[in-house]
């Protein structure tokens, strides 16, 4: 009843929580604004609005702004400050710290009737017992009373002081996090999976060769890994990405930069981040380099094992079936368990063989799969299985997947099934006992009947529609026809109503129905709402009529008098600054106010019902939607954060808080939503997420121990990895105290004089001994970084550790050896000196001192080239530069000054040092004393100088020696020859003219004189035949010998016929010759056969020519590897005492007297010579009396070689 | 046969050749004109005074002051109007590249003066005989020296 409602002083108060008690039991009559009795319904209004609001909220009403606030507006207050004196204060009084502030602002709002709206204001209030600087985004709202004048101010605001540290610790988190970075030494990256274009820092790039582009795509960084490493990280990252994993990237792979031609293992890490739909938006990572730890541990990875260990442990059924027979290639555990078979009866065979009362229900679905590619999907699959020893009908989620091939043919089927039978059939029995609920139902407080037959038999009823509907006793009623017991119905719908509903099997509802029943009691008008449905039977047909009513009589009441202060409501709302939305019993939004409507910028027509969805962002409608189903059912309070779409188009986060709104009597009426944007602080914590973890990734990453170092308190925070780079294995708690004993006692100095500059450069850096509790030694880096509080006074020390013991030790080892290479190159004897890769000497033993007489620091300042000659600096930079630039050894004579000034010659010579891979470390040189060699050089080229001069002059002599020769031979030729051919002329003239003046004997002595001079002739031509022999030009060509043989014997013809002598020639080979010497040759074998041959046997001459083999060469002595070409001449002849065979090739033997043979003693050293032209021998074989052969050999044809 | 009697020229230094020349040619069975000259400028002036007739047959020896056979020939085979002239050359020596010479510079006959005179008149009548019947066209290279 509305009276009761209005007779409640305080209702507008109820709930509110803390405030809303503080306010009821507050004593008011002390106040301004009187007691609540007094106050006006518009700010009763409002302040209920206020109370039941989730945001903070804060009113001041009436001239004396008397200050209200709700729960979520005290913890702005904080503990110990206002609260709660300054509930019903006037504001003056209330917030005398900042009135300056808000004053203005209230004015602003009451005088001119507008809201005003300020983003993270600094606002510092008194709170916790001082000034707090707090932060504030707020509106200032009008209120106004039921005549229309603003007498109150709403504010609504929310502290975002979190939000605003929120950004610093970012700003904080973003440098700690670079710090990091540099400190591990780590390759970052950033991927935005839209684009597969990513960010690196410089480190990164560098690795990969990249160019220094703010963003790369993955692609151009993808190639730079090795070959054989390139699909894992495609697949990893793959991975990664894909919707619904975790998100986790770790892979190992080697990178190749081609421009420095470095390779470098390292192992990246990272991680995918979704957004709500499961999308991956970022993903980001480092990169580590770990080439040398890689060198020791190759980790082999067999991911087809990981695969089917992965499938055989899957608690889901998993087979792969291949070819049309489906044989099932593999089945695991699970699978197994489901079909009861044993691996062995059913690894290996046909799929139907093993399961033949599957083959009617799945061949057909498996082989469109097969064929088509398309896999299957299905729920609830129902199947029947023998299995356990019975028939049973089965359910199953099930997927087949087509396998392909790389060529994409479709080669096998993998099902994974999972089992729902238990489910699917609770489900059924489920239905059985909907009917048995129908009948608690009957016992249920809302009134309930059943009309049974077509005359509306009263079957049953529930107590409940007997006392309040009918308010007649059950004996009354129970198995009477409906109408008969209740008339006044008959003059009413229903009858119509039960009868449409018996006839057609629809049920009826309706609500709010107006409806007259009489009871005991009388007459009474009712609402009701209620509901008719047909009761079937199990053959269908309808038997009887279920009736639900609810007597909603006081809700119409109650709803029409509330229909009033609904409306101030909404107008309230309206006003303020806060998007604000209702919603009826239906769900539908029957409002939205200005706020909401300025923020979407839609009218709310489109809004109204379910429009609102439109402007939700499709990701998070879901959720809105599903939240506010949950909760209707259990009208519990709602906060969502979801993302709206503003007038911009830009989604904006929101918060929002829903409230279920109760009609004064208690009954639901639906929900009022109140939100805020809150896009800022979403957005940042988001942000300072993503940094969060990427600090962990490099953390973990990096094998860095992290330490924090409150340098107020000196309490100190550590990383695990901290404790472990102590010594520690497990988690201890140690105080900065207890640390500090670990240091070594020498280093203690190091750290002092580090924190000291770290307070001075905010940078903290040393590098020290600790000792474990072990008492073993190890070297840590620890770097750091000093945060300073509000009074810039240093506050915060964050910093890393690692330990650098093997660096350390190496860097010993290192050192060790450097001096000891400088102990023996000092006392080498030979300059020594080393350069760097750009070519800067930077290191000279002690003899270069010596040698040069110079300190080191002159050769520093003054430059090594002052040693060199200065004719020679030149040319020594130039082939300097050449070696360094191609990485060839440098070799190079040049002078170097001398202590006393003299220039020495020296041999220097460089040679890169190369890594494992060929990279060039630096040069080590040597130069070496060559001044004596080189005077005994420049020595000995003198003279080889002067050997060739003399060599030269005897040639020249030689040339002349030659053409004095030539004109000899023409002398002898011509000269010598023509007073010869006169004495024969003119003796062969005498012997004519003056024969018959002549005695016999001055005939005979005419005679003698002719034949001298003919003698002498002979042998001037033979003499100059042989000399010939030795100057002509040598022209070899390709000749028959057999062609040279027929001129000869046509030379002798006449001699031939003369003495009946006979030439064989047998078959004679082609050899590369010198032909007019070669015909004199034959000419003179011939001539001498014939010449020598026996007086009363004509002369037989047999000519042969063969190539020979090895042996025979062999037999013969000549050189071997080599083909000849074997001319014998063999005659008939005297022959010769064997004894002679060399003597007769030389010049002027004879080995007969002159009158027995003519001859000169020339021929056959002109025949030797010849030979020996060609590059031949010749042997000469006889005895007396038989004959003589001559055996000449000469190279063969080349082609005759092969 | 009323034939007009065969003009040679002979050139050569040689007084004592030139004399068993002259005396060869008195034995042939022919009417024979004989000019001498004495020395390859002589031969040339000779030549190319328009006025006298060009020879039958030019007998070249190869070793005369001042101009020597050879220079003798290349003038004479490179002058269109004294080309045609048959050149048989007639020497002391033999010298194998220098016949061979002669023979690509255009001379018709080569012969080397013989020791004895019958083999003299006999190699100055078949070399005429030759020059004859070959008129102004060389021998076969195998056939340019004629033997006596």
């Amino acid at each position: 009843m509305i009276t009761s409602m209005s007779g409640t002083s305080a209702q507008f108060l109820s709930g509110g929580g803390e405030m809303g008690a503080l306010m009821r039991s507050k004593n008011w009559r002390e106040h301004a604004i009187g007691t609540v009795e007094g106050w006006p319904q518009s700010l009763r209004t409002t302040l209920s609005i206020l109370l039941n609001s989730k945001f903070p909220m804060f009113l001041w009403w009436g001239p004396e702004l008397t200050c209200f606030y709700n729960d979520a507006y005290r913890p702005s207050l904080g503990s110990n400050g206002k609260h709660p004196g300054i509930l019903g204060e006037p504001a003056e009084k209330a917030w005398p710290e900042i009135w300056h502030i808000i004053k203005p602002l209230i004015d602003q709002v009451l005088t001119i009737g507008e809201a005003t709206w300020h983003e993270d204001q600094l606002i510092p209030i008194f709170r916790n017992g001082k000034i707090e600087d707090v932060y504030w985004t707020f509106s200032y709202s009008p209120v106004n009373d039921e005549s229309g004048k603003i007498s109150g101010v709403l504010v609504i605001c929310n502290e975002t002081t979190e939000k605003v540290r929120i950004l610093r610790e970012i700003k904080e988190r973003e440098d700690q996090l670079s710090f990091t970075i540099n400190a591990a030494e780590l390759g970052t990256w950033d991927l935005d999976p839209a684009t597969s274009s990513f960010m690196g820092n410089d480190r990164l790039k560098d690795w990969f060769g990249l160019p220094g582009d703010k963003e790369i795509a993955l692609p151009l960084a993808l190639i730079r890994i090795v070959k054989r490493d390139r699909q894992i990280v495609r697949r990893a990252m793959e991975q990664a990405l894909q919707p619904g994993s975790d998100g986790n990237y770790e892979i190992e792979f080697t990178i190749s930069n081609p421009l420095k031609n470095i390779e470098r293992r390292v192992v990246a890490k990272g991680k995918a981040l979704f957004n709500e739909s499961n999308i991956a938006v970022r993903f980001s990572g480092t990169l580590q380099d770990i080439t040398q730890q890689h060198t020791a541990i190759r980790k082999m990875e067999d991911s087809e094992k990981r695969f089917r260990d992965t499938v055989m442990q899957a608690p889901l059924g998993i087979t792969i079936f291949r070819g049309p027979q489906f044989i099932v290639e593999m089945a695991n555990e699970t699978y197994l368990e489901i079909v009861d078979k044993k691996e062995k009866d059913f690894i290996g065979r046909p799929l139907f063989d093993s399961l033949p009362e599957v083959k009617d229900t799945v061949e057909a679905l498996l082989t469109n799969v097969l064929t088509n590619g398309i896999p299957f999907k299905a729920t609830e699959f129902s199947v029947t299985l023998n299995r356990y020893g019975k028939q049973e009908l089965s359910y199953f989620n099930m997927v087949y997947q087509p396998l392909k091939e790389e060529n994409g043919t479709i080669t096998g089927i993998i099902v994974v099934a999972t089992e729902v039978t238990e489910s699917v059939k609770a489900r059924h029995s489920l239905s059985e006992s909907e009917k048995q609920f129908r009948k608690m139902v009957m016992q249920s407080p809302i009134p309930m009947t059943i009309f049974r037959g077509e005359d509306y038999i009263i079957e049953m009823a529930n107590s409940v529609m007997f006392e309040t509907i009918w308010r007649k006793k059950e004996d009354e009623i129970l198995g009477k026809k409906m109408l008969e017991v209740f008339p006044e119905l008959m003059d009413q719908k229903y009858p119509q109503l039960l009868k449409e509903v018996y006839t057609t099997g629809k049920s009826h509802r309706e609500t709010e129905a107006i409806a007259f029943v009489k009871g005991d009691d009388g007459l009474r008008k009712f609402y009701l709402d209620f509901d008719y449905s047909p009761l079937y039977e199990t053959d269908g047909t309808i038997s009887g009529i279920i009736v639900t009513v609810n007597d909603v009589t006081e809700k119409v009441a109650a709803r029409e008098t509330i229909a009033e202060s609904e409306k101030r409501f909404r107008k309230v709302a309206d006003g303020a600054p806060v998007l604000i939305w209702m919603s009826g019993t239906d769900m539908l939004c029957n409002f939205f106010n200005k706020a909401w409507l300025n923020f979407t910028g839609r009218n709310i027509e489109m809004e109204y019902g379910k429009g609102w969805r439109d402007v939700v962002h499709p990701e998070d409608l879901q959720k809105c939607i599903g939240a506010y189903d949950t909760s209707f059912v259990k009208k519990e309070e709602v906060y969502l954060e979801y993302r709206l779409k503003r007038y911009d188009g830009e989604y904006r986060w929101i918060s929002e808080h829903g409230v279920p709104r109760f009609s004064a009597d208690g009954i639901f009426e639906g929900y009022i939503g109140a939100c805020m944007d809150i896009h800022e602080r979403i957005i940042y914590q988001k942000k300072l997420k993503e940094d969060e973890e990427r600090l962990n990734i490099v953390i973990t990453a990096s094998e860095l121990g992290t330490w924090e170092l409150n340098m107020k308190t000196w309490e100190v925070k550590y990383s695990y990895k901290y404790l472990e780079i102590l010594g520690y294995k497990e988690k201890t708690n140690l105080t900065h105290e207890q640390i500090l004993k670990h240091l070594h006692p020498d280093d203690h100095q190091i750290r002092e004089v580090a924190f000291k500059e770290a307070l001075l450069t905010a940078v903290l850096h040393y590098e020290c001994r600790i000792i474990w509790n072990d008492q073993s030694i190890h070297w840590i880096e620890s770097k750091g970084k000093v945060f300073y509080d509000e009074k810039n006074e240093p506050s915060l020390m964050i910093g890393t550790v690692a330990d650098i013991t093997e660096d350390k030790y190496y860097q010993q080892r290192l050192l060790e050896r450097e001096q000891k290479f400088r102990l023996l190159a000092d006392s080498m004897p030979q300059h020594i000196w080393t350069a760097d890769t750009q070519g800067n000497l930077n290191y000279f033993n002690k003899s270069v001192f010596d040698y040069s007489g110079l300190t080191p620091e002159q050769i520093n300042t003054g430059g090594w080239l002052q040693i060199v000659h200065p004719d020679d600096r030149e040319e020594n930079i130039r082939t300097w530069t050449e070696a360094i630039n191609t990485g060839q050894d440098f070799l190079f004579e040049h002078r170097f000054r001398r202590n006393d000034g003299t220039y020495r010659w020296q041999l220097s010579r460089a040679m890169p040092q190369k890594d494992h891979s060929g990279n060039i470390q630096m040069w080590v040189g040597t130069s070496t004393d060559i001044q004596d060699q080189k005077m005994f050089t420049s020595e000995l080229e003198k003279q080889v100088l002067e050997r060739t001069k003399e060599l030269e002059q005897k040639n020249k002599e030689l040339v002349s020696i030659n053409a004095e020769l030539k004109s000899f031979a023409y002398v002898s030729s011509h000269d010598l020859q023509e007073p010869l051919r006169k004495i024969q002329t003119f003796a062969s003239r005498i012997l004519e003219k003056e024969n018959q003046n002549l005695s016999d004997n001055g005939k005979d002595y005419f005679h003698r004189m002719q034949e001298a001079a003919k003698r002498m002739q002979t042998l001037i031509e033979d003499l100059l035949a042989y000399s010939r022999t030795n100057t002509a030009e040598q022209v070899f060509i390709t000749v028959n010998i057999q062609e040279i043989v027929n001129e000869v014997k046509n030379e002798f013809r006449e001699v031939l016929a003369e003495k009946n002598a006979v030439v064989e020639v047998s078959a004679m080979c082609e050899a590369n010759i010198i032909p007019f010497q070669f015909r004199q040759l034959v000419h003179n074998l011939i001539g001498n056969s014939l010449k020598f041959s026996k007086a009363e046997i004509p002369p037989h001459i047999k000519i042969k020519s063969e190539i020979l083999s090895d042996a025979d060469s062999k037999a013969a002595s000549l050189p071997p590897g080599k083909m000849f070409c074997h001319i014998s001449f063999s005659d008939n002849g005297i022959g010769f005492d064997p004894k002679y065979k060399e003597r007769i090739f030389e010049v002027f033997q004879r080995l007969h007297g002159k009158n027995e043979y003519k001859g000169t003693g020339i021929g056959l050293a002109i025949v030797k010579k010849i030979v020996e032209n060609h590059n031949g021998t010749i042997v000469a074989t006889g005895e007396l009396n038989k004959g003589v052969t001559m055996d000449i050999y000469i190279p063969a044809l080349p082609a005759a070689q092969s | 046969m009323t034939a007009a009697p065969i003009h040679l020229l002979l050139a050569d230094d040689d007084k004592d050749d030139c004399m068993f020349f002259e005396e060869a040619i008195e034995e042939l069975p022919f009417t024979v004109e004989l000019t001498t000259v004495n020395d390859g400028e002589q031969l040339l002036n000779l030549l190319s005074r328009k006025t006298s007739e060009l020879p039958n047959v030019l007998y070249l020896d190869l070793n005369m002051p001042r101009k020597n056979g050879l220079e003798c020939l290349t003038e004479i085979k490179g002058n269109d109007e004294l080309k045609d002239i048959p050149v048989i050359i007639y020497s002391t020596s033999y010298d194998p590249d220098m016949v061979s010479q002669l023979y690509d510079k255009g001379a018709q006959y080569y012969f080397r003066k013989p020791a004895e005179f019958y083999q003299l008149k006999k190699v100055i009548l078949k070399s005429l005989t030759l020059s004859f019947q070959a008129v102004h066209s060389q021998p076969e290279k195998q056939h340019f020296i004629i033997q006596p």
